[in-house]
């Protein structure tokens, strides 16, 4: 799976938030907010492909978690990106 | 870990959304509040905003401005004298706000009511037919929104309490 095309990382307010933002037009009505960890996530597979494997070892990599929760948090993750509809 | 839907304090987003619009990009945003009923409806409805020159704006548009120190309103031009205008919601029955064209901060283009994806244009016939005849039922508003509002009341849309009149 993949971040769909269109969505932006931004800070608004001090926030770390998802927006979908295309040439033209800023989309404010939907705006996902991301905590530190989930940012960190998403910029780091913005542009390719990934599974909640490949999240779990970022997340192992950055922060001191054993690999098992690691791949728990990833799965949650990926599931609520999924239901704010910004994967593909 | 978590993502959430984010809510942000008014004042804040619509700084957002003034720098977008200043970026020359359009602007969509949630409408919040009753005051653009009977087209719009609160948290239902989105509203596509586009950058406007403050000379350009003019009576009849719907347009987001600031009228009074962060605080805005999505209202509708009543009346323009030089750079003064007055804005009143559709909704509203009474009450208006003053404002410079300056203070203009972008201009409504299209609505999207009800889930639609597509929008109805203020350009086009529904949205001019709709403001002809709600700015010509001016006298009779107050009985058409009791009457909108008690109607939404039986159908289980809007609750027995007040809505705030922004």
């Amino acid at each position: 799976m993949r971040i769909k095309k269109g969505f932006e990382l931004r800070d608004i307010c001090g926030e770390k938030v998802v927006i979908a933002s295309g040439i033209e037009n800023v989309d404010f009505s939907q705006m996902i907010a991301l905590n530190e960890s989930a940012a960190y996530l998403w910029q780091a597979v913005e542009n390719e492909t990934f599974d909640a494997q490949k999240l779990a070892d970022l997340l192992c990599k950055e922060y001191e978690v054993d690999s098992e929760t690691a791949l728990a948090d990833a799965e949650k993750m990926v599931k609520s990106w999924q239901e704010c509809g910004v994967l593909e | 870990m978590y993502t959430r839907v984010l809510e942000v304090p008014n004042h804040l987003l619509i700084a957002e959304v003034k720098r977008a619009l200043q970026q020359g990009h359009t602007a969509t945003l949630r409408v919040k509040g009753y005051s653009m009923r009977l087209f719009l409806e609160s948290n239902r409805d989105k509203v596509l905003l586009a950058p406007i020159v403050p000379e350009a704006v003019k009576v009849r548009d719907v347009v987001l401005a600031e009228v009074s120190p962060e605080h805005y309103v999505l209202h509708r031009v009543i009346s323009r004298r030089d750079n003064r205008l007055v804005l009143m919601g559709d909704g509203n029955i009474k009450g208006t706000e003053t404002c410079r064209d300056t203070d203009v901060v972008g201009i409504a283009t299209a609505f999207y009511r009800k889930g639609r994806s597509k929008p109805d244009r203020t350009d086009g016939l529904k949205w001019r037919i709709y403001s002809q005849v709600w700015l010509a039922l001016k006298p009779f508003r107050r009985i058409i929104l009791g009457v909108y509002r008690r109607v939404r009341i039986l159908l289980g849309k809007d609750s027995l309490q007040h809505p705030a009149q922004t």
